[in-house]
């Protein structure tokens, strides 16, 4: 068995599935473009693979910062980076629907763990919140030059708090 | 008739009043020290979080990083410097030169960060020989006498594009999602109440002053 299947997954992983589903709850019609695909690539546009994104907006995500206020190790606490890259009307829409969806503390939590139990991803959310960090209308004059960059780049941050459900079970396996 | 014994209550209120005044007395002396902790782990967020954009949008923090490592730490052009006081904390950026050849080059372009950031044309003249050669953008060789400017060296993306990260980072990220994590045991003076019992006094005082006035742990 792999490392990969062993160890738990990243916190940013059941997030985005939970993101994904609850925008395909708001507008069926925008996630059937997507084939099955759900957007969301880790690090770098590249790792869409051979799958061109054209003009359909897309996240690019990092785990970004691990803070570590709180001596009480098994409680873990994170801040992923999203980089929602899309045109001015979906960069207003989904920007707004990640907060909607995404910004909600323990309420959230709850939901993220409900909706991924099926998985058993092995992660436990406390609480989520959002908050964006660039504006879109608002960006750089170079991000909203329509002759070379026809995207506008929406940074976001998601902060988490969480803990791994079975990190005995695992190291003993 | 009820009497009261006030040499008893005396004592207390003296030792109270020492205790929060070697307090106060132990923040203020821990405040250079405190600020250059906040500021070191802000330094070590800030340069993580320029990273993270760098990875997450390429184009637009390339120059910032030597060839091939874009949003590499090792392979920064910007180094962060921080000076703090008890007053106040300050954050220098500066740009490095680059040492590695860009893969159409012999020689680096030390300059790299700084030119591109600032959006500066750049002009390509032969040196060792009369004609320049290059590959065209449809991949053709080109060769010519003549200087070739190069509007934007970096691409569209990259004129004040570093700057503009760092004051998202200072004006936006640090305000709404670092400081809260780092400074939330300072909202509640906890260490203030914990070391107070009968008989402790102003050396105490100094000591949970000290304890109170601490970074909340780091950022990795």
């Amino acid at each position: 068995m792999a490392l990969k299947d062993m160890v738990p997954i990243v916190p940013a992983v059941p997030i985005n599935r939970y993101l994904w589903s609850k925008i395909a709850e708001l507008d069926p019609d925008f996630v059937f473009d997507y084939e099955g695909v759900q957007p969301f690539f880790p690090l770098g546009e590249s790792a869409a693979g051979d799958n061109p994104w054209k003009d359909k907006p897309s996240f690019v995500y990092d785990r970004m910062m691990i803070i570590n206020p709180n001596p009480f190790y098994p409680i873990k606490k994170e801040q992923i980076h999203y980089a929602l890259k899309a045109n001015p009307s979906d960069s207003m829409a989904l920007g707004s629907a990640i907060q909607y969806i995404l910004d909600g503390m323990d309420d959230v939590a709850q939901d993220i763990n409900a909706y991924n139990k099926d998985r058993d991803y092995g992660i436990f959310f406390h609480h989520v919140r959002v908050f964006q960090t660039s504006t879109q209308v608002s960006s750089s004059g170079a991000q909203r030059n329509y002759t070379t960059n026809q995207f506008y780049v929406s940074k976001f941050i998601i902060e988490t708090e969480y803990h791994y459900n079975e990190r005995k079970a695992l190291l003993n396996r | 008739m009820i009497t009261f014994d006030m040499s008893d209550f005396t004592k207390t209120m003296n030792d109270a009043m020492s205790y929060a005044e070697g307090f106060f007395d132990g923040i203020e002396t821990k405040e250079t020290i405190f600020n250059n902790e906040l500021g070191q782990v802000i330094k070590i967020a800030c340069g993580k979080y320029i990273d993270s954009s760098a990875r997450i949008d390429p184009s637009s923090l390339h120059h910032v990083y030597e060839w091939g490592a874009v949003g590499d730490p090792g392979g920064r052009l910007f180094e962060i410097t921080v000076l703090a006081d008890n007053m106040f904390i300050r954050f220098d950026f500066d740009f490095v030169a680059s040492k590695v050849n860009s893969p159409t080059s012999s020689v680096p372009f030390s300059d790299k960060a700084k030119v591109m950031e600032s959006g500066m044309s750049v002009v390509v003249t032969p040196r060792n020989s009369d004609t320049l050669v290059f590959e065209g953008d449809d991949g053709e060789m080109v060769f010519t006498q003549d200087e070739v400017t190069i509007e934007n060296p970096g691409g569209p993306n990259t004129s004040g594009s570093f700057e503009r990260t760092v004051q998202e980072f200072f004006y936006v990220y640090l305000k709404q999602g670092l400081l809260k994590s780092l400074l939330k045991d300072l909202e509640t003076a906890d260490e203030f109440t914990q070391g107070f019992r009968n008989g402790t006094g102003y050396p105490q005082g100094t000591v949970q002053g000290s304890r109170y006035l601490t970074v909340n742990g780091g950022v990795m």
